[in-house]
């Protein structure tokens, strides 16, 4: 997507929006409620019109009518988007169907999307007597079943539980190593951070930064926070503390020195090895790495789920 | 081809597999028509013989003791009062014309309409133009079809166009601003001409089911025959049921409206037509027909009602092939403005 707009009315939901994804990657674009996600991917399908910039796929100007690119692409949207009265493995087989004739391979494809998504047992239950996480499970069948090369999927763990979210991002890690590309919105930080190769930070139709999760980190002033119990944090121990290599900052707060090393991730052993040499006793001690939260709050000004 | 026959095995799953369409499509009906035969055939022993004096010299005496709906007795003025006060008539012509009556009930308002038929006979011949004795003035309307067969012919007009619904549901699946799934379904290689097609064949199949299970049952169960000519009545069904599907295609996809306000709309819009067609009782049929004449000469609902019992009852093929044609015409000028509709892929907004 190149300088993409795209308003409603007075609203712009897409400012001058770029992305791209390559094959193979699982690219996420995390942002809040609102900001432009869910439109991006509804540009890139073909559903939405836009008013300025470029939309390709497969090298391919998007078009509603391109039904060579349809074959190739898949979707899961975030609503769930089934035949309700239908058991599951009619709602598979029909969807399937769409892409494929052949009885004979849509048959097998139905059968590996069950049993990718784990409804072996539901197969002839009705749409609608399913869970909340089977349905769920049931709409990702519906969208990846006639293996598509390029999935999009539209925030699919929202409102499912604890066992059907990992049941889904696992799904997802399958299915790229199996080939396939994914684009995948969230507003979700841990998703992002746990599924994605490349992030894309997105925020009032904006595309704020964009990288692997230590290339977005790295965009921030990154700093690894080490909370650190001590017996008496006299000032002198702290004065100790903030000489040793790596440490930019050292506060008492209640009993507890937290100290602030740079770069993240790296100095901890060394922090514990002159702590050591100065004979600073603790009782306790944990880290805290920058999070995505910390990049976007750095870059909009605001916590992911403000 | 294929996937034709997918999308319509898809639509006939849907409609089986749905308990509330399954409802509102079979059961409701026989229960209403159950209903109906109860209450009305009662009243329609009552109204064989509405009981009316005539006196000596009224200008169509002979006329009113031809309609079979009437007990005519001959009495003089007194007696005649005589006959009203103890309740033994319902009303009496009176020879100068005027129809005297006890009160407001459904006797006095068959013989208030038949009354009125006399009044335009007698204003034809008052203008000086000569009476066409071969044409009859007072037509064998309602009142002698009696509530019974008003009210389940207006009935069976109304379930006969319940393909509306169906007609509403297959935009609904592929336009892809009006829902999710049809959202979804528009980012596959799904052919919209197809899925409508199949569609539109699945619903005038399975709405036609529905209206001849309908005659069927009233047949069997109720011993009103209204497939004394099944081939025509076949015909009729069918086109009435594909315009039905045709309005519920045009209403689907002309507007943005949810389901909830298309469905209400749909149901308001049938049972005023329906109404009009006397399915509420004869009042608002007549009512109708001689206030707004030409709304029940193209509400499908009485179009349908009026051809079955005439295709049935009176064995008479008037109108047939007109209602026919203008179904068909109609059906397939809502379809193609319903495609036209239908064109667009993209859009400003989901």
């Amino acid at each position: 997507m190149k300088e993409v707009v795209k308003r409603y009315k007075e609203v712009v939901a897409l400012n001058r929006f770029n992305f791209e994804i390559n094959e193979g990657e699982i690219v996420g674009l995390l942002g809040p409620n609102g900001s432009g996600k869910s439109t991006a991917i509804n540009c890139l399908l073909g559903l939405l019109s836009y008013d300025e910039g470029e939309v390709e796929v497969f090298g391919r100007r998007v078009s509603p009518d391109d039904m060579d690119t349809k074959q190739r692409i898949g979707f899961v949207p975030q609503d769930l988007s089934f035949f309700a009265e239908l058991s599951v493995i009619d709602n598979i087989r029909y969807f399937a169907g769409l892409y494929e004739q052949n009885n004979v391979k849509r048959d097998e494809m139905v059968r590996e999307a069950i049993a990718f998504v784990g409804l072996e047992k539901y197969t002839k239950f009705a749409a609608k007597k399913l869970s909340g996480g089977l349905k769920r499970r049931l709409n990702i069948a519906c969208g990846i079943a006639h293996r598509p090369e390029f999935v999009m999927f539209d925030e699919p763990t929202v409102a499912v539980d604890a066992q059907s979210r990992n049941f889904i991002l696992e799904g997802i890690k399958e299915m790229n190593r199996n080939g396939s590309t994914v684009l995948y919105t969230t507003h979700y930080l841990e998703e992002a951070q746990e599924l994605c190769d490349r992030i894309v930070i997105m925020d009032e139709g904006r595309n704020m930064a964009s990288g692997t999760l230590e290339e977005l980190i790295d965009l921030v002033d990154p700093t690894e926070a080490v909370h650190l119990v001590l017996t008496h944090p006299s000032d002198a121990v702290l004065k100790l503390i903030s000489n040793i290599p790596g440490v930019v900052d050292v506060t008492e707060e209640n009993g507890k020195a937290v100290i602030l090393l740079t770069p993240p991730g790296h100095r901890l052993s060394s922090l514990l090895e002159e702590l050591k040499n100065n004979e600073i006793y603790y009782s306790s001690l944990y880290s805290e790495l920058p999070t995505l939260n910390d990049v976007f709050l750095k870059l909009t000004g605001k916590a992911l789920r403000d | 081809m294929k996937r034709f026959f997918s999308h319509m095995a898809l639509n006939v799953k849907m409609s089986l597999k749905d308990k509330s369409t399954l409802f509102w499509s079979f059961i409701y009906p026989i229960l209403l028509l159950s209903l109906m035969a109860v209450a009305f055939s009662g009243i329609q022993s009552e109204q064989k013989s509405i009981a009316v004096a005539v006196e000596p010299g009224h200008p169509y005496a002979d006329v009113l003791r031809q309609i079979d709906v009437l007990d005519v007795k001959d009495a003089e003025c007194d007696e005649a009062l005589k006959l009203l006060r103890d309740k033994d008539v319902d009303g009496i012509y009176r020879a100068d014309g005027v129809l005297l009556v006890r009160g407001k009930g459904m006797n006095e308002t068959v013989l208030s309409e038949i009354g009125s038929e006399l009044k335009k006979v007698g204003s034809v011949y008052a203008s000086g133009r000569s009476l066409d004795f071969t044409r009859k003035y007072v037509e064998r309307g309602d009142q002698e079809q009696g509530m019974l067969y008003v009210t389940l012919s207006a009935s069976i007009g109304m379930f006969a166009l319940y393909g509306y619904f169906s007609g509403i549901s297959i935009v609904h699946h592929v336009q892809a601003n009006l829902s999710s799934l049809a959202a979804r379904l528009s980012t596959t290689p799904i052919s919209r001409l197809s899925y409508v097609s199949a569609g539109l064949v699945s619903g005038v199949a399975m709405s036609s089911l529905q209206t001849i299970g309908l005659l069927l049952y009233l047949k069997w169960v109720w011993k009103v025959d209204y497939l004394a000519d099944p081939v025509r009545t076949l015909l009729l069904v069918l086109t009435a049921s594909f315009f039905g599907i045709a309005i519920g295609l045009f209403i689907g996809a002309s507007n943005r409206w949810s389901l909830k306000a298309k469905v209400p709309l749909g149901i308001a819009l049938m049972l005023l037509l329906s109404a009009a067609s006397g399915m509420m009782g004869p009042g608002f049929r007549l009512y109708v027909e001689n206030n707004l004449p030409w709304l029940n000469r193209y509400n499908p609902v009485n179009m349908i009602s009026r051809t079955i019992y005439r295709l049935n009852v009176l064995g008479s093929t008037k109108e047939f092939t007109e209602n026919i044609l203008i179904f068909v015409v109609a059906g397939l000028i809502l379809c193609i403005v319903s495609l036209i509709f239908m064109r667009k892929r993209q859009f400003k907004s989901l």
